[in-house]
């Protein structure tokens, strides 16, 4: 049974929710005014409850794999602002030393190997951490995230099965946007519902609104409890209206376009609705969200000015990070380093 | 010595690995009843936790391999057909290869990769006889081709204690060769080349089942006074140029055979090497032997038109021996 979210959990979840819409916000800001060197292609609006629930809802001990809207999970997680913002200035203060960049920021120390712009590849990976955690006996759950739009790639195929086959510890979480642009999945699926795709793989599938905090949280929780104690994946489809600033990888702020971003449900935006339950339900007053929200936005300005004076990534590095057991002469730099 | 065959001494590193240590595990389409013989026995000894049967997924099997070894242990993957490797390539390269790099050197990803049975093996046409190691090199891939029995156990060993992934590949044409083989554990370091036989007059590069053919030859024309020196890399990357340049400044002269195709092939780079850091080493051409650029055709006979054999070897020899840069 669902327990209650306690009113400390839910000022807590409102911090992070915050924190993940003001870093977004200030990253599209700072690329449309072409202050960030490297490119940033595009920002997701409107799937930070689906990052928020299933990631609080999860142990600290327990492994994520994110796609390239991974700076959502990665704060759910308690990730640096400030190594998140340096690794976008791609700065070596940042989490993989400038090298990674802002889409596939990977933190092990966090439980998050993975994050991929092919959102469908990493899922593989997780059944990895999830063969390990039972071989270990580590009751470990590994929570993959992936698109709809990848849906009918092969390797989802290949992982589901194989979860399924060798009973790991799985969640695999699907981000599936109603607003998505490109050929709709569901347009090359017969039975035009994700979820029936599980019957093949003996998996249960769960839908929620994707956009609804309490909901993927309170869900996520029940299902991970469930798959903890059984080791059967499962599916966890969360429906959102999430949408794309497409900043198209350019540095000309004119050709940066928000193509058709309505990012809500009942009219308003997740962090709206959920202030308004804060409120609503006297866990957060409008002067403490106030509060909270000028708090993280000094947190988010300080990132920022700390990653601009960030130092560059040397060239050794490329070298040092190459290879666990190094051999002499093994790379051929053309004489660049 | 006693001798065993190949195929014996890759299984008998297997067998050691598992048996020395917990974190070592076999994945693969068919590892509990082998039917190439690499793993037999071992489901036997180390059970379902340890030696795991996959669904014919490769992608799938090798994320999942990536996983366990950034989880700790040391998975070896065995591909039962070279071509598995162009089904998972993105898993073998942007994954595997590349996360390491990515994560700013955070982790690490012990992953041995087997292929059993790679290169052509008379009349089974195109999508049984590649040798795609060529493409792992250039992903950054550490590649390994042991041509002996010898070489296999103990660069096997090696390879699956090297911290980073490594492909092993095993050609179908010295599966069954039989060779001196110590029953104790050794191991043969992964980027040091082996002078399979020393001589004078010009060196063989020679990679995987092509040291026999070089041997071969190399024995034909010492009866005319040729004296050819056989270059084994053994590992193909990390290569071993220190070595190859001593031999080079001994005999001057260097023909390459090897069993990817010509173009872009591994012949290219040791090729490149040479012309780039030996050019004032060698006094001939640099010539390479290698596969037409073709697919490989089901008829025999044009199976042998496209590979490189010994009489192609002999030919490219004679013609250097006949000819220097004055």
């Amino acid at each position: 049974m669902t327990e209650q979210i306690s009113k400390e959990t839910m000022a807590g979840f409102f911090r992070i929710l915050e924190t993940i819409c003001a870093a977004k916000e200030s990253i599209a800001t700072l690329a449309k005014n072409n202050e960030i060197r490297m490119q940033v292609k595009r920002i997701n609006y409107g799937e930070e409850a689906i990052a928020l629930g299933v990631c609080t809802a999860l142990k600290e001990s327990d492994i994520v794999i994110n796609t390239s809207e991974g700076i959502s999970s990665l704060i759910a997680r308690g990730g640096s602002l400030n190594a998140i913002f340096a690794e976008i200035f791609g700065k070596s203060e940042g989490y993989n030393n400038g090298i990674r960049g802002s889409f596939n920021i990977s933190v092990p120390e966090l439980g998050i190997y993975s994050a991929n712009s092919f959102s469908d590849t990493g899922v593989a990976m997780g059944t990895g951490f999830a063969l390990a955690s039972r071989l270990k006996d580590e009751n470990k759950v590994v929570a993959a995230f992936y698109d709809n739009e990848t849906v009918n790639e092969g390797i989802i195929h290949e992982s589901m099965n194989i979860a399924s086959a060798f009973d790991l510890p799985m969640l695999f979480v699907c981000k599936n946007s109603k607003n998505f642009k490109g050929p709709i999945p569901e347009e090359f699926l017969q039975s035009k519902e994700f979820g029936s795709r599980s019957l093949g793989y003996g998996l249960e599938s769960t839908t929620v609104n994707g956009m609804d905090v309490e909901s993927v949280y309170s869900t996520a929780k029940d299902i991970i409890k469930s798959i903890r104690e059984t080791n059967r994946p499962a599916i966890l489809e969360c429906i959102t209206n999430s949408c794309r600033e497409e900043l198209c990888g350019c540095k000309s702020n004119s050709d940066s376009k928000n193509v058709n971003c309505e990012n809500e449900f009942n009219g308003k935006t997740i962090k709206e609705n959920f202030s308004k339950i804060l409120r609503e339900k006297n866990i957060l007053t409008q002067k403490e969200i106030e509060n909270v929200q000028t708090e993280v936005s000094v947190l988010v300005k300080k990132a920022v000015e700390l990653s601009k004076a960030g130092s560059d990534p040397k060239p050794e590095n490329l070298t040092e990070f190459m290879y666990a057991d190094e051999y002499s002469n093994i790379l051929k730099t053309g004489g660049l380093l | 010595m006693r001798e065993i065959r190949y195929l014996q001494a890759v299984a008998e590193a297997l067998n050691n690995e598992m048996k020395i240590s917990d974190e070592v595990l076999v994945m693969g389409e068919d590892v509990r009843e082998s039917l190439r013989g690499v793993t037999k026995g071992l489901y036997t000894t180390y059970g379902k936790d340890r030696v795991i049967d996959f669904p014919i997924s490769e992608q799938g099997m090798i994320g999942c391999g990536i996983g366990s070894a950034i989880s700790g242990f040391r998975p070896v993957i065995e591909f039962q057909i070279n071509e598995f490797t162009f089904f998972a390539f993105e898993q073998l390269i942007l994954q595997s290869q590349r996360l390491r790099f990515y994560s700013g050197g955070k982790i690490k990803i012990p992953l041995t990769y087997i292929v059993p049975g790679s290169g052509a093996r008379g009349g089974i046409s195109g999508q049984h006889s590649d040798n795609p190691y060529s493409f792992l090199i250039e992903g950054g891939m550490k590649v390994v081709i042991p041509s002996c029995a010898y070489d296999a156990k103990g660069l096997l060993i090696s390879a699956i204690r090297d911290n980073d992934p490594v492909a092993v590949f095993l050609p179908t044409r010295v599966l069954a060769e039989k060779g001196e083989v110590p029953e104790e554990q050794y191991t043969v370091p992964l980027g040091k080349a082996d002078i399979k036989k020393t001589g004078s007059d010009i060196t063989v590069v020679a990679t995987g089942h092509c040291v026999n053919i070089a041997l071969e030859v190399a024995r034909k024309l010492e009866e005319e006074k040729i004296s050819v020196e056989v270059f084994d890399p053994r590992t193909l990357f990390p290569f071993d140029k220190e070595t190859l340049k001593e031999s080079i400044s001994k005999t001057g002269k260097v023909v390459i055979i090897d069993d990817s195709p010509v173009s872009c092939g591994f012949g290219c780079e040791v090729s490149a090497l040479i012309g780039e850091e030996y050019f004032n080493l060698i006094k001939a051409p640099v010539k390479i032997v290698a596969r037409a650029d073709v697919p490989i055709p089901f008829s025999e006979p044009l199976e042998e038109v496209v590979l490189p054999n010994s009489a192609k070897l002999e030919n490219a020899i004679r013609e250097l021996m006949g000819r220097t840069n004055a």
